[in-house]
């Protein structure tokens, strides 16, 4: 059975008598972009078990791992005719998993409950004061604003990154993010910051 | 292999449900920007600000507020851009929600059941912009 491929070495017609089973990748995200149903559960088939594996790796909550791996295949639906590597499907949607169970897991964390009792005992002096809080916040909001006003859109994409504000939801500099692009990037945000009223 | 749902093929009917090329045509808003408030203790997690989210494309942008009440969500925004009039739809899976943009920019929907969702704005003359997957 081709996993994968690299190449349409099967142009499939709708209706074509292939197995789905039989074709590689490429050629079932070609016939799913085609609106062939048989090429999307094709799809489905070969790679939901290793949705599912990553999925329950990331020790979610059954719904919310349920909400995770149905949103993986939304995503997927909507990425169908931008996907430029079709051939590498199956590591496009390793990553998409990951990415989307992760976001999941760090909201089901930050909305966990706390035993009662235990209130009493968290430490008042490790949570923010009212007034660092709305500090922190004019402090980002004004980050922000002056992220908003580069004028390059990679200079936007590294700042949001570098400031951990990207949607792949991580903290701080990645190495996705060149140094040369770092420096520049701040260099300007620094200045439109200064120029700030 | 319909019928199948155990544990390697769980949520299979979902994702072949999933299956739907109406949006092929639409523009594609993308995330840029997210911010969620800082995680603390609390003995009722299930109310409360859950998420901001902001979505861009080609001059359009799209804040959104999510908030958890009880088992259900509500979501209010903003769609800030050129354009005299939007119409604004809710997707959920199986779903659509129409709802009411002010003449502000405002919209603003509850009774949400917490699940996955995007957003599409119809702009008159323009093709639609439809937003990422993301659950609420």
């Amino acid at each position: 059975m081709p996993r994968g491929g690299t190449g349409s070495r099967f142009p499939v017609p709708p209706g074509s008598p292939t197995p789905p089973a039989e074709l590689s990748d490429s050629d079932l995200v070609h016939g799913a972009r085609r609106g062939d149903p048989r090429a999307w559960e094709g799809i489905v088939d070969r790679h939901l078990p290793m949705v599912n594996a990553i999925a329950r790796s990331h020790r979610l909550s059954a719904a919310d791992r349920e909400d995770a791996v149905q949103t993986v295949w939304l995503t997927l639906n909507q990425q169908l005719p931008r996907l430029r590597s079709p051939e590498s499907l199956r590591s496009w949607l390793r990553r998409v998993t990951n990415d989307v169970c992760g976001r999941q897991r760090r909201q089901a964390a930050r909305h966990s409950p706390v035993d009662p009792h235990s209130l009493s005992l968290a430490d008042p002096g490790r949570l923010p004061d009212p007034e660092s809080h709305v500090l922190d916040r004019e402090e980002r909001e004004e980050l922000h604003r002056a992220v908003g006003r580069l004028t390059d859109p990679r200079d936007r994409s590294a700042a949001l990154d570098y400031l951990g504000l990207s949607h792949s939801g991580r903290d701080g500099p990645t190495s996705a993010t060149a140094a040369n692009q770092r420096r520049r990037m701040i260099r300007r945000l620094r200045r439109i910051l200064e120029e700030s009223p | 292999m319909s019928g199948r749902d155990d544990g390697a093929m769980a949520g299979r009917a979902a994702a072949l449900a999933a299956f739907d090329r109406r949006d092929d045509r639409a523009d594609l808003a993308v995330l840029t920007a997210e911010a969620a408030p800082a995680a603390e203790p609390s003995r009722d997690p299930g109310d409360g600000h859950r998420t901001t989210l902001r979505f861009d494309r080609d001059g359009l942008s799209l804040d959104l507020r999510v908030r958890a009440q009880g088992p259900h969500r509500s979501l209010s925004g903003l769609v800030g851009g050129d354009f005299t009039h939007a119409g604004l739809e809710v997707r959920r899976p199986g779903s659509v929600v129409r709802v009411r943009v002010g003449a502000d920019g405002t919209f603003s929907v509850e009774g949400l059941e917490r699940g996955p969702l995007s957003i599409a704005v119809q702009r008159t003359g323009r093709r639609p912009v439809v937003t990422g997957w993301f659950t609420v």
